[in-house]
């Protein structure tokens, strides 16, 4: 199964704007790469990163709050955030309290932080994707490599 | 959920994802998923029985 290329969109509005995919893949993960033409890579992180995320939750992995007197902690916090709706949707939902007597707590937190990076680098990609620079590299790299030029 | 499961699990979910952010084409992602689950697992069974030696 070879998905189409999809070249950058040269056309105006707001669909020709890089930062558009960008955002779109950090409130939904994979949303990005949908948008960009790439439907089943994008479904693959969709269903990669919520698992990971829902995995988190049942495990009882924590979802960090914002304290400014722990750094680490915040750092935490941000990272969980990346996962985007899932994110949102645990805190309206109370979920991700967790619970540190739990054998698999800090399984949990680690599965949660893990997704929300996670996430963050499928947007990065969603960017360059959306600029052309990973074509570009994809295009120089020589014919036969490792890395087939086809998407 | 057993530390052997949850090792299987997060490798299986990382797995696909990684591929797919750094190969291009179906069957070199398929590929690197295998070759990155194998890792992931393997390393980890590697880095536990050196501990348990180490510890003994």
């Amino acid at each position: 199964m070879v998905e189409a290329r999809q070249q950058p969109r040269a056309s105006g509005g707001s669909e020709s704007n890089p930062l558009f995919f960008c955002v779109l893949g950090l409130l939904l993960p994979g949303a990005g790469h949908m948008a960009l033409g790439r439907r089943a890579t994008g479904a693959v992180f969709l269903i990669s990163i919520g698992l990971l995320f829902v995995f988190g939750i049942l495990m009882e992995g924590e979802l960090f709050p914002f304290e400014a007197a722990a750094p680490l902690t915040l750092l935490a916090g941000l990272a969980e955030m990346g996962a985007g709706v899932f994110y949102l949707v645990a805190r309206v939902l109370g979920l991700g309290s967790g619970n540190a007597e739990a054998p698999s707590y800090e399984y949990g937190y680690a599965f949660l932080i893990v997704a929300g990076l996670l996430n963050m680098l499928v947007v990065l990609d969603a960017w360059d994707i959306a600029t052309g620079a990973k074509g570009s590299a994809a295009e120089a790299a020589p014919a036969g490599g490792s890395r087939s030029a086809v998407r | 959920m057993s530390h052997s499961a949850a090792l299987i699990v997060f490798a299986a979910l990382v797995s696909p994802a990684f591929a797919c952010l750094m190969r291009e084409g179906w069957g070199a992602r398929l590929r690197f998923t295998l070759w990155a689950f194998c890792s992931f697992v393997g390393f980890a069974v590697g880095v536990g029985w050196v501990m348990f030696l180490a510890g003994s």
